[in-house]
């Protein structure tokens, strides 16, 4: 059994975004636009946050990429009417998009406000629909999120299983990982020990978002070092 | 004896009350137009809603529920008085509630029942609504009872099952008495309505004991209504809604708004229907202390919610707490401890006031401000201030939200209205039982009760 | 190359298509999918997909790249894993680059003007007629025999396109190409070839640097090749256990590299070159320059000894304790790097100063050695592109050529100068003065807006193309470029079409280009590649190894970095310090203009692209607006709010826009991002934003003729009127005093 999880080291983490919009590239993300970005409605399920800390000229801007945090112990799935939200075997936190009736209350729930809501439709202009991701259903109407890259997951394991042998660790990436230019992203398996996940997810700079709500999440964050 | 009575006769109160019933007048047909145009106005939001999609209200993340939500925490409140209120007078054989109870079963069922419109309206697809009903699918799946939705879900449909009976079961002697006085097709309404009542002994007496025992079931059910629609904020980990005293803060909240909605709807029909002799000032003066009481009740809740935590300093919870009151939203806060505290403590303090039918309308009224000033104090700011500062936020509804918000309230008072035109609105029986009338022997007149049902029923306009 | 010939091509790749076991060997599951039952385009699979490595195209850096294609339509870029640039990773511009391909407003097919020029109607028009019409006037330019009546104008080119324009050009008799950038490399050549004696890009090598000065170059977001400083950035912080790398960046605004640097100095706009000084004098006087050759010491140490610490700190408003810090840290930390770019170079002193800090190698001795600056020796790759200068002053030459009325034809060949120059040029006047006007543009921007004629261009995913990246971490690169799809519309590789008109106008022109399509030119380059035998591919025959290079997306071979050492310039220049002139008096316009290249929108080609629309800014978080960065405590003295519509008034333009109060930003400098602002370029770009470009005075770079576009004073005043509020990921600046703790920091 894997169980699946992801490193962010900040202090390789530059910022850069990339992540975002490869994400937005493989999962089928829809553009929000202008007017809906302004009303904060703007779908990312990669999102960096900045923090500034400080007044000029001591003044610092923190980047944290944040996205699902595939809680072990998820506040989005017990209030959850329908179960389109629920645990897999292999931690992910799991969303089932016809099973959603749109209740919006795992997201009032997430403390991470990862989660995202179709407002309307999604729509691309002609011939913009041909860059869809074949393997990711476009979503109308319901809650979506990060997936892990759920369609990578499962297409590596197929690989995997055909050749008789376990998933290989960095056989795996999502989008958001295999294109971070400074390898800030880590992802792989938490129960094979000799992952280069389950050895950073014991560094010493390790801690998990709002860890004290002990939702247990499978996304480690490693702090920021200074220099010397 | 007959004579004694301030308003004369049973044939008198059959008269006075049903006057509404049987005759209709122009201001009748304007107000349903009114009424029904702002309805068909929200009807057209819901339908540019359900065809655009939910991003026509003014959602967004992370205030994910706003407007409907707070209209469905308003309204199930609102409903809580009615059978509540009737339920305790009727168990605590409150005299004076005789010619309440009825509006206030009333005004029960059709805020629970426009209530019971916001979650569908709330969905994202409604269509599939289904999906919370717990059916056996060919999957096999049943919808998730961890879930507070699926207790509300369950809450709701048994609250207004059970306050649909309730308002029915006394009803039962009066629509005889309209029955028998109704022509047309309105008369084979209540044939089918009256269920054959003929006001024998024996029908008395089950009566008697059913409306015993249906007074006792529903209050544990009213209260746990609003309990679990606290339940919906407060078994999150939403900071200021994750609260243990959520689920009591909600149900005195609720009473409060109730018995404010209570009055307000008294002296409306008072004054619409010209039953002057009926609400008395007595009524008032009751209905009043309540008000008091629970303004106070209501603070007090508040309050120990509140101190804990401005006192406890958990940063994302003081961070909403601040929002709420130091933020856009500090004129709302005030509205609400205005309206909700200052008001109607220092005029419901006072026996002539409280026995003021004007005063009594306006702070009514201004309770209700104030408690929808609270729901949505309760549900956006919550959500404005999640526990990431980058995820902060903030709402504005659309003429869309607001449509159908006013649509809510037309239609409730819509159906108020066609009430009225079916229904006597006061309780004919309960107040003969009160005048100490009783149904002569051999005469028959279903709609007066042969002894008194409750000892010491006399004096209730003594 | 017709259609066969292509697919035969892609046949030969698909069956070897597995190099890359990364991301590649993932795809192989699909084969066992269903067949859709719908007849698919003839091209198609059948539910399979295949990856095809190619080079990116859209900025210089040449990073690799390897594209999913499934059913005929590209679905997924990604980085080329086994590419020494970027090795498997991809920036957000890169990612984004589906949707040139897939944009709605591609030009579909060849259109001329109906109406007069710039009136923007078109009319579709035929390849042959489009062909025919250009190939007259070329033909009759050259039977005039008045070669200066060809004005070709370039963008930045990569590989052998810049052989290929160039020789076009050359043809004609026409004094060459015409190439700009609006933040192109020339200064960066100059004070390269003046310190390092070679008139290359180096690269920092950052993997291996322990300290890194770097004076505005913002190389984690647009400079040179962010996505291989990306690498070298992670890689310097946490990539070698024990040794953490620090990382000081130096420029007027807080930019993204400067808050992950380890330190932000802010300093005053144009003084980067006196604070490089100022820490020379100090390495030179304290005897800290043990790695320096003696003859730099020799030449430079008197000149140095005027670039007190006082008169630098004055100069530069940065404390004398801190430079003199600087200095001992850089010199003691080995081993380190210092290198200057973006704001640096936009100043009239451009050069002067980028000497200045690429001199802080040479004392320090961190030139030719892992971890500092690099040159790649090319010993496999033959250094056939001419580089063709992209400076601000040649623009200015040709729209002087045009204002003369000689031009008769105008060629724009990849490139938006309209757009990307200053309104104060007189580009766009210009432009109507030439007889004819021919765009080979994808789009309609606003330089092709003006043309007469416009022969689309294919995107970078539909031609074949090639790119030499110069700061390929150590390693002699060539990539080759495929189309990974077959052409969407009737457009044309416009390489392709320059070498069909060559052939088409006479013969003495053929001579120059004796190719027919720019297959033929990669394909005779690839021979010469193999001919060397060394590096990755290395193969018996041209047969093999051609479609192996393909496959592979390119040839490299790892430099001796002992062999790259030797870099002695003939004679070192004098490091001396020019006050840089700004335009603008400081009574009337008191702020610093700092324009900056778009993380997302580049200088403005990325607008077009939803998903780089809808890409937050880093530090604002802002998407698909314009905004200015105004520091709080200055915003607070102005009356002006975050969000308030203010206009930015300089003495050749003024722009509405809204205001960002920023906190790092200084008190005396203003911020703009370029990118946005485009009257023309689609429905995505249109009239969205403002261009700062607007506001710039056409002042220059001394020595290297580009662009100063840090030289100009603005004026901020707050706008009577609505405010139109940027939209931002971040919609509620989070007030530190009400705000739960952001304790996942510490």
């Amino acid at each position: 059994m894997y169980k699946w999880a992801m490193v962010v080291d900040l202090d390789r983490c530059t910022g850069c975004a990339a992540c975002v919009v490869a994400c937005r590239a493989e999962n089928n993300v829809p553009i929000a636009g202008e007017e809906e970005a302004g009303k904060g409605r703007a779908s990312f399920w990669m999102r960096i946050e900045r923090y500034w800390e400080g007044e000029y000229p001591n003044v610092r801007a923190r980047y944290m990429p944040v996205f699902c945090q595939q809680c072990a112990n998820a506040p989005c799935e017990p209030v959850c009417p329908v179960y389109a939200t629920y645990h897999s075997a292999e931690g992910l936190n799991v969303q089932v998009y016809n099973r959603c009736v749109g209740t919006r209350y795992c997201a009032n729930n997430c403390p991470y406000a990862v989660r995202y809501f179709n407002w309307f439709d999604p729509r691309w202009p002609d011939p913009l629909p041909e860059q869809l991701n074949p393997d990711v259903t476009v979503r109308f109407r319901v809650m979506e999120k990060c997936t892990f890259c759920i369609q990578r997951i499962r297409r590596g394991k197929e690989l995997a299983k055909m050749a008789g042998r376990r998933v290989i660790d960095g056989e795996i990436q999502p989008a958001c990982v295999q294109t971070c230019a400074p390898g800030a992203l880590v992802f792989g398996d938490l129960n094979d020990p000799a992952s280069r996940v389950a050895r950073l997810a014991m560094s010493p700079r390790r801690f998990r978002l709002h860890e004290d709500l002990g939702t247990e999440p499978a996304v480690f964050y490693l702090k920021e070092q200074s220099y010397g | 004896m007959a004579s004694d009575s301030p308003f004369g006769s049973a044939a008198r109160v059959n008269d006075d009350i049903l006057r509404p019933v049987l005759q209709t007048t122009w201001r009748f047909y304007a107000v349903v137009a009114l009424l029904g145009s702002v309805v068909l106005w929200g009807a057209f939001a819901v339908w540019y809603l359900l065809s655009t999609g939910i991003g026509v209200f003014g959602l967004n993340r992370p205030v994910y529920w706003a407007l409907m939500i707070i209209n469905f925490v308003f309204f199930v409140g609102l409903s809580h008085s009615g059978t509540l209120i009737s339920a305790i007078l009727r168990v605590t054989h409150a005299e004076w509630r005789r010619p309440i109870t009825r509006g206030a079963e009333a005004m029960t069922v059709f805020t629970i029942m426009v209530a019971a419109a916001f979650p569908l309206i709330h969905l994202g697809r409604p269509w599939v609504f289904y999906y919370l009903i717990p059916y056996p699918d060919l999957r096999g799946l049943w919808p998730n009872f961890r879930s507070p939705l699926i207790w509300d879900f369950i809450a709701i449909s048994t609250y207004l099952t059970g306050s649909i009976i309730y308002l029915y079961l006394p009803m039962i002697p009066d629509l005889a008495v309209i029955r028998d006085r109704s022509h047309g097709w309105r008369r084979y309404l209540y044939i089918a309505l009256s269920l054959g009542w003929t006001g024998s002994e024996r029908e008395w007496s089950r009566l008697s004991r059913v409306l015993g025992i249906m007074a006792v079931v529903i209050i544990p059910v009213a209260v746990s209504v609003h309990s679990i629609v606290s339940w919906d904020f407060a078994m999150t980990i939403v900071p200021v809604w994750h609260s243990t005293i959520f689920a009591p803060y909600f149900v005195v909240g609720a009473i409060y708004s109730g018995i404010a909605l209570v009055i307000t709807i008294m002296v409306l029909i008072r004054w619409v229907f010209n039953l002057q002799s009926y609400l008395q000032p007595r009524q008032f003066d009751n209905l009043g202390k309540l008000l008091f009481v629970m303004s106070v009740i209501w603070f007090y809740f508040w309050f120990a919610d509140a101190l804990t935590t401005w006192y406890g300093r958990e940063p994302s919870e003081f961070a909403v707490l601040r929002y709420t009151i130091l933020g856009p939203f500090a004129p709302l806060f005030w509205t609400m401890i205005v309206c909700n505290l200052v008001i109607p403590f220092w005029t419901m303090m006072f026996k002539q006031l409280r026995r003021n039918v004007l005063v009594m309308l306006v702070v009514s009224l201004l309770v209700n401000v104030g408690m929808y000033s609270e729901r949505i104090l309760i549900i956006v700011p919550a959500l404005s201030r999640g526990r990431l500062p980058s995820a902060w936020g903030s709402y504005q509804p659309t003429w869309v939200e607001i449509s159908i918000t006013a649509a809510a309230f037309a239609g409730f008072s819509l159906l108020y209205v066609l009430f009225t035109k079916f229904f006597p609105v006061v309780s004919m029986w309960e107040v003969k039982e009160g005048m100490g009338e009783r149904a002569e022997a051999g005469v028959k007149e279903p709609g007066t009760p042969p002894r008194k049902t409750v000892e010491g029923a006399e004096g209730a306009y003594g | 190359m017709n259609r066969r010939e292509f697919l035969k091509l892609v046949g030969l790749m698909g069956a070897g298509a597995t190099v890359l076991p990364g991301c590649i060997g993932a795809e192989q599951g699909e084969k066992d999918t269903l067949v859709s039952p719908v007849t698919l385009a003839d091209e198609s699979g059948t539910g399979t997909s295949t990856w095809y490595a190619s080079v990116c195209q859209q900025c210089s850096a040449g990073c690799g790249i390897v594209v999913r294609v499934l059913e005929g339509r590209a679905k997924k870029i990604e980085g080329n894993p086994a590419h020494p640039v970027n090795q498997g990773k991809l920036c957000a511009r890169g990612q984004a680059a589906l949707q040139l391909l897939y944009n709605p407003d591609r030009l579909r097919g060849p259109v001329k003007n109906a109406g007069p020029r710039g009136s923007g109607k078109f009319i579709e028009t035929s390849w042959d007629e489009g062909m025919a019409s250009v190939a007259e006037r070329l033909s009759a330019i050259r039977s005039q025999n008045a070669p200066d009546r060809l004005l070709f104008l370039a963008g930045s080119l990569h590989g052998h396109q810049a052989l290929v324009a160039d020789r076009f050009a050359r043809a004609f008799g026409a004094p060459g190409c015409t190439a700009y950038e609006l933040f192109g490399n020339d200064p960066y050549l100059v004070a390269n070839r003046l310190v390092f004696g070679r008139e290359a890009l180096p690269d920092y090598d950052l993997d291996n640097a322990s300290y890194v000065l770097s004076f505005g170059a913002n190389f984690l977001e647009t400079w040179l090749s962010p996505v291989r400083f990306g690498r070298g950035f992670g890689n310097l912080h946490q990539g070698r256990p024990g040794r953490r790398g620090k990382i000081v960046q130096i420029e007027p605004r807080l930019s993204l590299t400067a808050s992950r640097a380890d330190e932000w100095i802010p300093i005053n706009p144009g003084t980067e070159g006196l604070l490089a000084l100022g820490i020379a004098n100090v390495i030179v006087a304290e005897d800290l320059a043990s790695g320096a050759p003696p003859q730099a010491l020799q030449s430079w140490r008197s000149g140095l000894a005027e670039f007190t610490l006082e008169r630098v700190s004055l100069g530069t408003g940065v404390p004398e304790a801190r430079i003199q810090g600087l200095a001992r840290e850089f010199a003691s930390t080995q081993p380190g790097v210092a290198f200057g770019g973006a704001s640096v170079a936009g100043h009239t002193n451009g050069v002067v100063s980028l000497v200045a800090i690429n001199s802080l190698n040479v004392l320090t001795g961190s030139v030719g050695v892992a971890g500092g600056v690099r040159f790649v020796q090319n010993p496999g790759v033959p250094d056939s592109q001419p580089r063709i200068p992209t400076a601000y002053s040649g623009l200015r030459a040709a729209v002087d050529r045009l204002n003369s009325g000689n031009v008769d034809t105008v060629i724009v060949f990849g490139t938006n100068p309209v757009f990307t120059s200053t309104p104060s040029s007189g580009l766009r006047e210009a432009f109507l003065k030439a007889n004819f006007v021919v765009a080979f543009s994808s789009f309609l921007d606003e330089t092709s807006v003006l043309a007469d004629l416009i022969l689309p261009d294919s995107t970078f995913l539909e031609r074949w193309g090639d790119d030499v990246p110069e700061y390929g971490g150590g390693y002699s690169i060539y990539g080759t470029a495929q189309p990974v799809v077959s052409t969407a519309y009737d457009t044309r590789s416009s390489l392709d079409v320059l070498l069909a008109l060559a052939q088409s106008v006479d013969d003495t022109t053929r001579l120059g280009l004796p190719w027919n399509n720019t297959l033929e030119v990669l394909k005779e380059f690839a021979g010469s590649l193999q001919k060397l035998d060394r590096g990755s591919i290395r193969n018996e025959s041209v047969e093999q190894f051609w479609p192996e290079l393909l496959r592979q997306g390119g040839w490299w071979l790892r430099d001796d970095i002992a062999a790259s050492t030797v870099i002695q310039p003939v004679a070192l220049p004098p490091l001396v310090f020019d006050e840089p002139r700004f335009d603008g008096q400081m009574e009337v316009y008191p702020f610093q203009l700092h324009i900056y290249e778009s993380i997302s929108l580049s200088d403005g080609r990325g607008a077009n692209l939803p998903w780089l629309q809808e890409m937050p800014d880093p530090l604002s978080t802002a998407v698909w607006s314009s905004w200015v960065e105004i520091n709080p405590a200055t915003a607070r003295k102005l009356g002006i709010q975050d969000g308030d519509a203010v206009w930015v008034e300089s003495q050749s333009g003024k722009i509405l826009t809204a205001a960002v109060t920023f906190p790092g930003a200084m008190p005396d400098v203003v911020s703009i991002p370029v990118g946005q602002g485009h009257s023309s370029y689609g429905r995505y770009a249109q009239d969205r934003g403002v261009n700062p470009l607007d506001l710039l005075a056409p002042l220059v770079d001394d020595q290297s003729g580009a662009l100063a576009y840090e030289a100009t004073r603005v004026s901020v005043t707050k706008a009577v009127g609505v405010p139109k509020l940027v939209p931002r990921l971040v919609r509620v600046e989070m007030v530190q005093s009400e705000t739960p703790g952001t304790t996942f920091f510490e």
